[in-house]
């Protein structure tokens, strides 16, 4: 990414957002609102700074450490999304244990009977300890659902 | 004093009180790693058990868990970005660094040298300047603490040296973010949409997770990688981070571990403020601040010197005042009272060896964190070995359980995701993830002193006196200034080398 589109971006990121959270916070009245108005205003008006700078700015790229595999990350994302949605649903031990072993199928190199068994082992495992160490010695309750 | 201090001594080396430090610091570090259980967390559950004890051996238990807590962030900081304790957010800025240039293993070993040796500090100035501190302490009223965190925001001037504007800005988002909902001065709900478990806020550990744990979950994904890092370990790697510290780190821990224990002293600014401050404090001081975030011993021992050093400040004002200077302090506190013991100036007196004992244990259990903290930092290292893609969904699963342990909210999980999206694409623009982190975790406390500032001056009628005119925060006014103006000094100074070596060079030839 050029630093020109990235200050462009951030710049309109800002702008949104403190729009968004102006828009959200314009009823409110007295000292509730001084803080977060000065932290809008000022948003904004960085915002609306990156923006120019960006357009003054050459097609210069930025520093990174190569291109991300795009189709991994979006993966992860989305599966982490619907696993969180589907707790409290389902629970949070089936919900993990599927998400685990899926995960560790579609990201893993492998598609064998032995991966599958590997996979299988380390998504029960791990639920196992987080139900030992979370449950059972610290008493911590986790997102209960119809299953488990 | 001489007498308490030899009968504490008798005390720990009572077979069942080391035992009960060793456990404890091993229960300490184990639950300080693992993301979202904090060292309030472990505490307080370990507080009935010492209800059957005596309450020697169950203080000095307690704090042993607490000092191996808070150290024990430092691993899963170091192996995998996650700050498993709040508290450790700035050892993640170089740590994990070390780690992903092979040097995990100099990383922990970093880590839990300056962890001891803050805690040795925090626990010196525990002992002998209990009063002095205790009293300096209670100067510290709502323009001070307003002032200390404007202090603490002005490191992101430090932190974001290559482009100020975008981390002035992640700040800011940062600070917005905390005000999100019931407004600590009016109790009005602000920003909730209408959603109602937003009324409680955004919580820091999950939005820590997300920002440093989640996010890095998709950078290293989104990579060609087959492993978080390369790692064989080294031999001789403890003795050579041991002298690199003693060589070159003298004057970083040191300033480090007091820092950390003067800020803990102080009730709402704990082991993250602590350990942001010292770090960014080094990172100025230094010669070379350019190479702080890519994976330096220094950056690793200011932040972790400086969140040990915090537990001897924080129990200086529980012990002497009853006014404890972090939430493990207050548990600590409940557990005191509950054992029938009154905190305050009399206790070194009236349950002197009890006082001396557990203070005293303190410095203990820092030094046998050593031994502890090798042989499981050795354990957690191995962590680098699994494949990439199974530690990364792993880690996902405990993010959402650290999150959701918090105050079992489901909202936190979703925190969590959305923090890591944000730090994730904030990243790829250029944002500042650390100065975001700085913002929430300080937001809070800003509004709050600014609500009680501004009560103050109606009261007073003049803003002027309420926020100019007490000497500490003068000083602290003046610190801001130096530490806004120091990159710019620091560039001018570079600016100026660099023409004189240039002009030099043309004599020459």
């Amino acid at each position: 990414m050029t630093r020109k589109t990235a200050d462009i971006l951030s710049g309109l990121g800002f702008l949104i957002l403190a729009a968004a959270f102006w828009a959200a916070g314009c009823d409110l009245t007295g000292i509730s609102r001084i803080f977060p108005t000065m932290l809008e205003i000022f948003m904004a008006l960085g915002g609306v700074a990156l923006v120019l700078n960006g357009l003054r700015k050459g097609l210069t790229e930025m520093a990174c450490e190569g291109t991300p595999t795009w189709r991994r990350i979006w993966l992860i994302t989305a599966s982490s999304i619907l696993y969180v949605a589907c707790m409290p649903l389902i629970g949070f031990y089936v919900s993990s244990a599927l998400f685990l072993f899926i995960m560790a199928m579609v990201l893993g190199t492998r598609r064998d009977l032995a991966h599958a068994g590997l996979a299988a082992a380390f998504s029960v495992g791990l639920c196992v300890l987080v139900y030992v160490v979370f449950r059972m010695l610290l008493l911590v309750p986790t997102p209960a659902g119809a299953l488990f | 004093m001489l007498d308490y201090v030899l009968s504490a001594l008798g005390h720990l080396i009572e077979p069942l009180n080391i035992l009960l430090m060793l456990g404890g610091l091993t229960g300490g570090i184990l639950l300080g790693a693992l993301p979202g259980l904090t060292a309030t967390m472990g505490v307080a559950l370990m507080v009935p058990v010492t209800f059957a004890m005596d309450p020697i051996s169950g203080l000095v238990m307690l704090g042993a868990i607490y000092a191996g807590a808070i150290y024990g962030g430092s691993n899963a900081a170091c192996l995998i970005r996650t700050p498993g304790t709040p508290s450790s957010v700035a050892t993640t800025f170089d740590g994990f660094p070390m780690c992903q240039a092979g040097k995990a293993d100099e990383a922990l070993y970093t880590a839990l040298l300056a962890s001891a040796f803050g805690g040795v500090v925090g626990t010196i100035f525990l002992l002998f300047m209990s009063a002095p501190l205790a009293t300096f302490a209670l100067k510290f009223g709502g323009p001070e603490i307003f002032w200390l965190c404007i202090f603490g925001l002005s490191t992101i001037a430090v932190m974001s040296r290559d482009n100020m504007l975008k981390g002035l800005l992640s700040g800011a988002f940062g600070l917005l973010v905390s005000t999100i909902g019931i407004d600590p001065n009016s109790g009005v709900p602000r920003f909730t949409c209408g959603f109602y478990p937003l009324a409680q806020g955004v919580e820091i550990i999950p939005a820590m997770i997300g920002l440093f744990s989640f996010s890095q979950v998709l950078v290293l994904l989104g990579s060609d990688r087959q492993f978080i890092a390369e790692y064989s370990p080294s031999k001789g790697a403890f003795g050579r981070v041991a002298r690199k510290l003693l060589a070159d780190c003298k004057v970083n821990l040191l300033r480090s571990s007091v820092l950390g224990t003067l800020i803990g002293m102080l009730p709402g600014a704990g082991g993250e403020i602590a350990s942001i401050i010292a770090y960014n404090e080094t990172k100025r001081w230094d010669d070379n601040p350019a190479r702080f975030g890519t994976g330096v011993v220094e950056g690793v021992a200011a932040s972790e010197s400086a969140n040990n050093g915090v537990i001897g400040g924080s129990l200086i004002p529980m012990l002497t005042l009853g006014i404890p200077g972090s939430a493990v302090a207050a548990v600590i506190l409940g557990a005191l009272l509950a054992h029938g013991i009154q905190p305050g100036f009399k206790i070194f007196t009236e349950t002197g060896e009890l006082a001396y004992t557990f203070i005293l244990s303190q410095m203990v259990v820092n030094i046998l964190m050593i031994p502890v903290g090798y042989l499981l930092a050795k354990v957690m290292a191995k962590i680098l070995n699994i494949r990439l893609t199974l530690v990364a969904v792993a880690i996902v699963t405990l993010s959402v359980i650290g999150s959701y342990a918090i105050r079992n909210s489901m909202l936190d999980v979703w925190v969590v995701i959305v923090f890591g999206l944000i730090a994730f694409f904030g990243g790829l623009v250029g944002l500042d993830t650390g100065a975001m982190a700085l913002g929430i975790i300080l937001g809070p406390m800003v509004e709050e002193n600014l609500g009680k500032c501004v009560h103050l001056a109606k009261a007073e009628g003049s803003l002027w006196n309420v926020f100019f005119t007490s000497p500490i925060s003068l000083l602290l006014i003046l610190f801001t200034l130096l530490s806004i103006a120091t990159p710019f000094l620091l560039e001018l100074r570079g600016k100026k080398k660099a023409r004189r070596t240039a002009a030099c060079m043309e004599s020459r030839s």
